[in-house]
């Protein structure tokens, strides 16, 4: 299994969840200049930017350390870009971030709204 | 999650009480600390997330916002370690003791080991002051507080084991008495050694009873260094509330105050303004500070820096220190007694009784006036000194040794303190106080050098064992006043 295959696995039990919990997904892998934006849902008239950070052990460092503050600058920009590019009108958006650690007997979700906070 | 955890900063020499607030909210990883941190305590984020790690905890991957309270105080010293990580343990856990009642000091090794800290007595107090009795502290900083009255401790060397007696409530005391309690210095010098200078020694002896300023002049190789240098093995031991003053210094330095012995410096003449005075930015007390309740001793005065000299005037008349940086005034403490030496001109022979001067008037002039008057009238005492005469070279004249000194000292500062205690104070006689309005009338005092001249006559009674003083000390007093023959005849 290579890197490409865990991600898409940890992004289809992310975008599950997110389903489940009353998100329209609008875009997956959505590509900017400035990087990739893994989900992009519609819940309530705002807009999430999701980043989704997929772990089957904390050994290496949990998830949320993953995020960077240079991965929080791109994400930024690409939401910036994302707005600017396909959108008509001025629409709420948050840049959030969901972790999955998925071992074997179980599944986590960690969601957090706003980065930015 | 909430907790509040109490600790404390030193500004100056004093204690006083500072809150850790801290938050835990869920969101991205994120600590900041805010209150007016230093830059010690921005890097002590890293260490506690170390030493909490190394501790077995799993360190919150969540906003950690802590706020210090008083904002406006300036927050420093790495003992804001263990506070800033009992805060964020304290949130994660229920504590089961008071916290309201405990002050933390103590910094943190990234395996979580708490380490010694500086300025503990100081830190301690400021607690007291503050109604707080109970203090979790490094096992290494124990042996400061041994004797302390009215103070809980708590030592720990290891955070873990810290944490679990907070979580189940089992911390206990450790007996303050118990600390280990430094033995007596013994020093490698004796006054016996000297053979000769009586006079000298005489001087020495009377200076110590009274903490007299004392400037020993004579040509090089007479023994002046070597007399003074012994003033230290005749030094009455401090009291016990001197010697917390003085070790309260010298735990803010990081030093080990020795026993109950008083301070003794000699500063090589190269010395700055700023470490004799004290200062820095960080306000840190230079070596008058830490003579407090001893002896400065500067050996060949002539040559230190006029700035350094010029700046012991008011610490010599006030004794105390006024320093201020950047907003901010730290007052410290600098009774010290100054001994000195010097060279009455550039050879060194001058008024020597059997050796000849080679400098002429000018030099001399211009070699003496290096020490102005001001910093010469702060000198209780002249002695000039001069080459041991051949008799007592050939018969070994020594006719002190320190224990004799030491003990005629000790005896009478005890009569000193017995006068006290009766409410009685020792008094010239009639005859006795109009030499001295005659002797002050020839021109030759200052204000302050009549009553420098009085107490001088005063420790010579006391080393008599004499309630009044009479003709015999105020002369042998007035020997003392050689100033005015510096530069006589220049």
């Amino acid at each position: 299994m290579n890197k490409r295959k865990i991600g898409n696995q940890g992004e289809q039990l992310a975008q599950n969840h997110l389903i489940a919990n009353g998100f329209v997904i609008e875009t997956q892998n959505h590509y900017t200049p400035y990087g990739e934006i893994d989900l992009i849902g519609l819940k309530d008239g705002t807009l999430y930017f999701v980043e989704v950070k997929f772990r089957r052990t904390a050994t290496f460092g949990t998830a949320r350390e993953a995020v960077t503050q240079k991965k929080k600058q791109s994400m930024k920009a690409s939401a910036a870009h994302y707005l600017k590019t396909m959108t008509k009108r001025y629409v709420p958006f948050k840049i959030s971030y969901l972790g999955v650690t998925a071992t074997e007997s179980h599944i986590e979700f960690d969601f957090i709204e706003n980065i930015f906070e | 999650m909430y907790s509040k955890i109490k600790s404390a900063v030193v500004v100056g020499l004093k204690g006083s009480v500072i809150e850790i607030e801290t938050q835990i909210s869920r969101g991205m990883p994120y600590h900041v600390i805010v209150g007016l941190p230093s830059q010690v305590i921005r890097e002590s984020k890293d260490r506690v997330k170390s030493a909490l790690k190394e501790s077995g905890i799993r360190f919150p991957d969540d906003r950690i916002t802590q706020n210090m309270f008083p904002a406006h105080i300036k927050k420093e010293g790495a003992h804001l370690d263990l506070p800033i990580a009992m805060g964020i343990m304290c949130c994660m856990m229920e504590p089961h003791v008071d916290l309201k009642e405990i002050g933390f000091i103590g910094e943190l090794s990234l395996e979580g080991r708490i380490r010694p800290v500086t300025g503990v007595l100081s830190l301690i107090e400021g607690f007291v002051e503050d109604g707080i009795h109970q203090i979790v502290m490094p096992i290494q900083n124990l042996h400061e507080v041994s004797g302390m009255k009215n103070i809980e401790v708590f030592a720990y060397d290891d955070l873990n084991a810290l944490l679990k007696a907070v979580e189940y409530g089992q911390m206990e005391a450790l007996s303050v008495e118990d600390a280990i309690v430094d033995q007596p210095v013994l020093h490698k010098m004796d006054f016996n050694e000297v053979i000769g200078q009586n006079q000298a020694i005489r001087a020495i002896e009377i200076s110590a009873v009274g903490n007299h300023n004392l400037l020993l002049v004579g040509p090089p190789g007479c023994g002046k260094t070597m007399i003074a240098e012994r003033l230290r093995t005749v030094l009455p031991p401090l009291s016990n509330e001197k010697h917390l003053e003085s070790a309260k210094v010298y735990s803010l330095l990081g030093e080990r105050a020795t026993a109950h012995e008083r301070p003794f410096h000699a500063p090589h003449h190269s010395i700055t303004r700023a470490s004799m005075i004290g200062g820095t930015n960080a306000l840190i007390p230079g070596i008058v500070t830490r003579a407090h309740n001893g002896v400065l001793f500067l050996d060949e005065i002539l040559e230190f820096k006029n700035e350094v000299l010029q700046s012991l005037r008011e610490p010599i008349s006030n004794k105390s220190v006024l320093l201020t940086r950047n907003h901010q005034s730290v007052e410290f403490p600098c009774d010290f007694q100054l001994i000195a030496t010097m060279n009455p001109c550039p050879c060194g022979n001058h008024m020597a009784k059997d050796l000849d001067c080679t400098c002429n008037d000018f030099e001399i002039k211009r070699y003496l006036n290096k020490l102005s008057g001001a910093i010469l009238d702060r000198f209780d005492m002249l002695v000039f000194m001069d080459r041991v005469e051949l008799r007592d070279v050939t018969e070994k004249n020594r006719s002190y040794n320190s224990n004799l000194i030491s003990e005629r000292i000790s005896k009478a500062l005890e009569f000193k303190r017995h006068l006290e205690t009766q409410g009685t104070e020792v008094e010239m006689d009639g005859e006795t106080n109009a030499n001295l309005m005659r002797y002050y009338n020839s021109g030759k005092l200052s204000m302050r050098g009549h009553s420098k001249l009085f107490e001088i006559a005063r420790s010579i009674a006391l080393l008599e064992g004499m309630e009044t003083i009479n003709r015999k000390c105020l002369s042998e007093a007035i020997a003392y006043q050689g100033f005015h023959r510096l530069k006589h005849n220049l």
